[in-house]
C-alpha cells in the first residue's frame, strides 16, 4: 500500500519534472547538438538518469539546475564520440522540423530567418561559450555554478561569457555579417 | 575576488538576466551586450518546435524500471547450480567403496561352484561414512552366479565326474556302431 502511494509519488513528480523542464531541457539539448531527433533522445536520457537518482535529487533542491547539468554532460560526450553524421544547417533544420502547414507563409518566412540567425550566432560561439551561454539562458545558474559545470575557473568563465555576448553583440546590434 | 572580475561578474549578471527582470541604470557597454542576450534568447525560444513532449510515452515506460535484477538472479542461479553439481560430486566419490575388498561381481565370477560367500571371505564391504551394504543385492548377485554356473555345467557335460562317464560311454557307443572296434 505504502510502495503504491509512493510510486504514484514518483510518477507525479516524473510528470511534473517533464511539463516543467521538458521544454528548458530539450531546448538546452537542440541548441548544443542542432539536431531534434538526437535531443529528442537526449532528452528522455536526461529524463531517466534524473529519475533514476531521484532521491539524491530531493535533497539538492533545484531540479532544472540538476537536469541541465545532466544534459550538459551528456551533450559533452555525444561531442567527443567520433561523429559520424552531420549537423544540420538551416536548411537541414528546416527539413526535419517543417513549419507548421497551418501557419501563415508570413510567419513561416519569419521562422526560417530566425532559425538562421541562430544557427549563425550558434556557429560563431566556441563550444565552452555555447555552454555558458545556454547554461545561463536555460537554467539561470549561476556563474559560479557554471563554473563548477565546465570545470573552470570562475574569472574564465566571466571571461567565457563575455566573449561569446561580444560575439552576439556583432552579430545582432551592430549587424557585422 | 579582485575588483574588477567583481565588477565583470556584476555586469555580465545584469547583462544576462531574465527578459522579464528589468535592468534599469545599465552603462551603455552593459545595455548592448543585454540587447544581444535578448535577441539571441528570443531566436532560442523561436527555435522550440510546438509539438509537447511525448510525456504519455515516457510514462508508459519508466525510466527507473529496468530489469536490473536479472543479472544477479542469473549469478546467483549458477552459483547454485554450480555447489550442487559439486556437492553431488564430491557425495558420489565418498560413497564409492574404497580399500581392496572385491567386488561382488569378482566374487561370482571367480567361483563357479560357489553357492554363497564362505565364512573367510568378506560378506560386505566396510560402511563408509555410515553407509550400509546392500545385503539383498548380494544375494541376487549370488543367485545370478550360480545360474551361470549351472548353465555352463549344461553347455560341457565334461565338466564333473558324472558326466565325463556319461561322456565316455556315448563315446564307446558310437564307435561300436561305427565298427571302429
Amino acid at each position: 500500500m505504502a510502495d503504491r502511494g509512493r510510486n504514484a509519488d514518483d510518477e507525479q513528480l516524473f510528470a511534473d519534472w517533464v511539463r516543467e523542464h521538458g521544454k528548458a531541457v530539450r531546448g538546452f539539448l537542440l541548441a548544443m547538438v542542432r539536431r531534434p531527433d538526437v535531443a529528442d533522445d537526449l532528452t528522455q536520457e536526461v529524463f531517466r538518469r534524473a529519475w533514476q537518482a531521484r532521491r539524491r535529487y530531493r535533497e539538492q533542491g533545484n531540479a532544472l539546475a540538476y537536469m541541465l547539468r545532466i544534459a550538459d554532460r551528456l551533450a559533452c560526450d555525444r561531442g567527443r564520440r567520433p561523429e559520424t553524421t552531420v549537423n544540420l544547417d538551416a536548411d537541414g533544420w528546416r527539413q526535419h522540423e517543417p513549419a507548421d502547414p497551418a501557419a501563415e507563409p508570413s510567419r513561416t518566412v519569419l521562422m526560417a530567418e530566425e532559425t538562421e540567425r541562430l544557427t549563425a550566432a550558434l556557429d560563431r560561439l566556441s563550444s565552452v561559450q555555447r555552454r555558458v551561454l545556454l547554461l545561463r539562458f536555460y537554467g539561470q545558474l549561476s556563474f559560479a555554478e557554471i563554473a563548477a559545470e565546465i570545470d573552470c575557473p570562475l574569472n574564465t568563465t566571466l571571461s567565457h561569457c563575455r566573449r561569446g555576448l561580444e560575439t552576439l553583440r556583432k552579430l545582432f546590434v551592430e549587424k557585422v555579417p | 575576488m579582485s575588483d574588477d572580475l567583481e565588477r565583470m561578474q556584476r555586469s555580465l549578471e545584469r547583462a544576462t538576466a531574465a527578459k522579464d527582470a528589468p535592468q534599469a541604470d545599465l552603462d551603455p557597454q552593459t545595455a548592448s551586450l543585454r540587447e544581444a542576450w535578448l535577441t539571441f534568447g528570443q531566436l532560442l525560444e523561436a527555435a522550440q518546435p510546438a509539438t509537447e513532449l511525448p510525456l504519455d510515452r515516457w510514462m508508459t515506460t519508466p525510466p527507473a524500471r529496468k530489469r536490473r535484477w536479472l543479472l544477479p538472479v542469473a549469478a546467483v542461479l549458477a552459483a547454485s547450480l554450480l555447489i550442487g553439481v559439486v556437492t553431488t560430486w564430491m557425495l558420489r566419490a565418498t560413497n564409492r567403496p574404497q580399500g581392496p575388498g572385491p567386488a561382488p561381481e569378482q566374487t561370482v565370477a571367480t567361483s563357479n561352484h560357489v553357492a554363497a560367500p564362505t565364512p573367510e571371505q568378506p560378506t560386505a564391504a566396510p560402511a563408509v561414512n555410515g553407509s550400509q551394504w546392500d545385503d539383498s543385492l548380494d544375494e541376487q548377485l549370488a543367485q545370478a552366479g550360480r545360474q551361470v554356473a549351472y548353465a555352463q555345467q549344461d553347455q560341457f557335460p565334461g565338466a564333473d565326474a558324472f558326466g565325463l562317464v556319461q561322456y565316455r560311454i556315448e563315446q564307446v557307443r558310437a564307435e561300436v556302431q561305427a565298427d571302429k572296434l
